[in-house]
C-alpha cells in the first residue's frame, strides 16, 4: 500500500523570497491511500498537482510536509530509495525522452541493469517484457525507427520488465493517436491481468479510466473530491470545474436522461443505435 | 520519427563485427600508429590494399569508400602543394606541374603523406561502420577500467556519449522543426547569401537550447525513476570474452607494426 498523509509540496522558485511558504506550493496537504492492485485515475487540470504527486511516490521529490509511505517504507529515507523505485515504476508522456538505449534491447536492459538483474537473464527477460506489450519488434530494432504508439509500448515494456508493483502512468497516451491509444490501453490491461499491480493513471480521457476503482479529482493543488467513477459521471458541473469532460456517449446519456428519454447511465453505440431504430 | 541515418554502423553481422570491441580499439590504435611511423612506399600501399580488404569483407558500400576517399582530395591537394615547397632541390626535378616542381623525394614524401591520410581515415571509418556505437563505448569503458581507480569518471563519460548519440537523431529534427517555424514567420534562414543564412541561424540556437535543457531533464527524472545510480550495483548488458581470433587479429596487428622496423 502506499500511503500519502497530509503531503505538501512547493518546487523552489529562486525569484520568490525562500519564506513566502504558498509561492509555488502544487500540493496541500494532500492525504490518501493506494491500495495493492487497485486501479486509481488521478484528474484534473494541467497544474493542479497529478504529476508532481507521482514525483513524490517514488521519491524524485520528496514532501515540503508530509510523508509518503510505499510498503511501509518512507521516501525521506535515502536508503529506502532503490526499493520503492524498483516498487514504483512511471511511464512518462514522452516516450523519446525515457529512452536511454538505442536499440530495444538496450532501452529495456538499461533498467534490468540498474536493479543488478543477473546478466544470464537479461536477454531472456527483455523477450518477455516484448511479448506481454505486443511489442512488433526485434531486440535490434533501433528506437528512432519505432512508432508513436510502438515507443510508448517500449516505454511500458522498458518499465513492465523490472516487475513493479505500482505503475504510473502520466498522460502517457496524450502524444498518441485514437487507434494507438486504444491499442496501448488495451495492452496495459491485458498485461495488467497476465501481472496485477496497482495502476495510478493520469489522463484528460475519462473515457480511459471509466472502469478505475476509484477516481481522484485534483483542483488547485488540493485533492477535491475521490470516490467510485459512477459518482462523478453525472456531476458535469463537479467535471467541469476540474477541468474534465464527459466521453460524448456518457454526455449524451445524461442528455437524453434529462429530456425524459429511458437510456442507460453507460450508453454505449449498440444502445444508441436500438433508441434510434425505435425512434425511427 | 526521427531518423538515424548519421549513425555510420548498420548491422551486417559480418565477421569483423564479432571481433571484440577492446580488441577492435587496440588494433586500431597500432595500425594507427604502424601508419603513422611508417615511411616505406611499398609497404603503407599494402597496409592500405589491407584495409580495403578489410572493407570489403566487412561488406561495406564501395560507393561510401570512394565518396570517402573523393572527401579527401583538399587534403590530398594541399599536401602535395605543401610537399612541393617544402622540399625543393632544383637539380633533381622530377615532374613539373604548372609552378609546382616536385624532385623526387618531394613526389614521394607527398604521396606517402596522402597515403597515411587516407590510410587513417579509412581505418576509423571502418572501426566505425563495423562496431555499434554502444559497444564500442562499452569496450572503451572496459580498456579504462582501472582509471575508475584514480576516481575517474569513466562510467559516466560513457553514459554521456551514448546519451549524446541517442539523443542526435532527435535534435536534428528539432533543429528541422525550428528552422522550418522560422522560414513560415519570415525568418531569413532560406535567403540567398552567407550574412543572411548566419543571421537565420542565431534565432535557432535558443529554442535548440532550451529544448535540449528541458529534455535532459526529462531524461535525468525518467532514468532515476527506472533506478539508475551510476555505476554501483549495475549487472553488465553485455559479457565480453576474447576469442581465439582476436588474439590472432592483435598477433598479425603487432606483426604489421615491426615489420616497418625492420623493412
Amino acid at each position: 500500500m502506499i500511503e500519502i498523509q497530509n503531503v505538501s509540496f512547493s518546487y523552489i522558485d529562486w525569484e520568490d523570497e525562500i519564506d513566502n511558504e504558498h509561492s509555488s506550493r502544487v500540493l496541500h496537504h494532500v492525504t490518501t491511500s493506494i491500495m495493492t492492485n487497485e486501479f486509481v485515475a488521478l484528474l484534473g487540470r494541467n497544474g493542479s498537482g497529478k504529476s508532481s504527486l507521482t514525483r513524490l511516490l517514488n521519491g524524485i521529490e520528496l514532501p515540503s510536509e508530509g510523508a509518503v509511505q510505499v510498503e511501509a517504507q518512507t521516501t525521506r529515507n535515502s536508503h529506502n530509495i532503490p526499493s520503492i523505485r524498483r516498487a514504483v515504476q512511471i511511464v512518462f508522456q514522452n516516450p523519446e525522452n525515457q529512452q536511454v538505449g538505442l536499440t530495444v534491447g538496450e532501452d529495456i536492459a538499461f533498467g534490468l541493469s540498474n536493479i543488478g538483474y543477473p546478466h544470464e537473464q537479461i536477454q531472456e527477460r527483455i523477450a518477455w517484457a516484448i511479448d506481454i506489450v505486443g511489442l512488433d519488434a526485434d531486440v535490434d530494432r533501433p528506437v528512432t525507427r519505432l512508432s508513436g504508439g510502438e515507443q510508448q509500448k517500449l516505454a511500458l515494456a522498458s518499465v513492465l520488465a523490472l516487475s513493479p508493483r505500482y505503475l504510473i502512468l502520466d498522460e502517457a497516451t496524450s502524444m498518441l493517436d485514437p487507434v494507438a491509444r486504444k491499442q496501448f490501453v488495451q495492452t496495459l490491461h491485458e498485461a495488467r491481468k497476465k501481472h496485477p499491480f496497482a495502476l495510478i493513471y493520469i489522463t484528460h480521457h475519462l473515457e480511459e479510466v471509466l472502469e478505475a476503482d476509484r477516481w481522484i479529482l485534483f483542483r488547485n493543488g488540493h485533492l477535491y473530491q475521490e470516490g467510485l467513477p459512477e459518482q462523478f459521471l453525472s456531476d458535469k458541473t463537479l467535471l467541469q470545474e476540474c477541468g474534465l469532460e464527459l466521453p460524448y456517449l456518457r454526455s449524451l446519456g445524461l442528455t437524453l436522461r434529462d429530456r425524459g428519454i429511458p437510456v442507460s447511465t453507460s450508453l454505449d453505440v449498440e444502445e444508441l443505435r436500438e433508441l434510434l431504430c425505435r425512434f425511427n | 520519427m526521427a531518423n538515424n541515418s548519421f549513425l555510420l554502423y548498420q548491422k551486417q553481422n559480418t565477421w569483423i563485427e564479432r571481433w571484440d570491441p577492446r580488441m577492435k580499439i587496440t588494433v586500431s590504435l597500432i595500425f594507427a600508429a604502424a601508419l603513422l611511423l611508417n615511411h616505406h612506399l611499398l609497404l603503407k600501399t599494402a597496409q592500405i590494399a589491407l584495409l580495403i580488404f578489410l572493407w570489403w569483407i566487412a561488406k561495406l558500400s564501395w560507393k561510401v569508400l570512394i565518396i570517402t576517399i573523393l572527401s579527401l582530395t583538399i587534403f590530398f591537394i594541399s599536401t602535395m602543394i605543401y610537399q612541393s615547397m617544402l622540399i625543393t632541390n632544383p637539380g633533381d626535378t622530377l615532374i613539373q606541374i604548372g609552378i609546382l616542381e616536385y624532385s623526387a623525394e618531394g613526389a614521394l614524401n607527398g604521396l606517402l603523406m596522402c597515403e597515411q591520410i587516407a590510410g587513417i581515415v579509412l581505418l576509423l571509418s571502418l572501426l566505425v561502420r563495423t562496431t555499434s556505437p554502444i559497444i564500442l563505448a562499452e569496450g572503451l569503458e572496459m580498456i579504462l577500467k582501472p582509471l575508475k581507480k584514480i576516481k575517474l569518471p569513466v562510467h559516466e563519460a560513457v553514459m554521456m556519449f551514448t546519451i549524446a548519440l541517442r539523443f542526435l537523431p532527435i535534435l536534428v529534427e528539432e533543429i528541422d522543426k525550428i528552422r522550418k517555424a522560422q522560414i513560415a514567420r519570415g525568418g531569413g534562414f532560406h535567403r540567398k547569401g552567407v550574412s543572411s543564412r548566419w543571421r537565420g541561424i542565431l534565432p535557432m540556437l535558443m529554442p535548440l537550447f532550451v529544448l535540449s535543457i528541458l529534455r535532459a531533464k526529462e531524461l535525468a527524472v525518467a532514468m532515476e525513476s527506472r533506478c539508475y545510480q551510476g555505476d554501483h550495483g549495475r549487472t553488465p548488458i553485455r559479457k565480453y570474452k576474447l576469442h581465439p581470433r582476436d588474439y590472432s587479429i592483435l598477433a598479425f596487428s603487432i606483426v604489421n607494426l615491426m615489420l616497418i622496423f625492420i623493412v
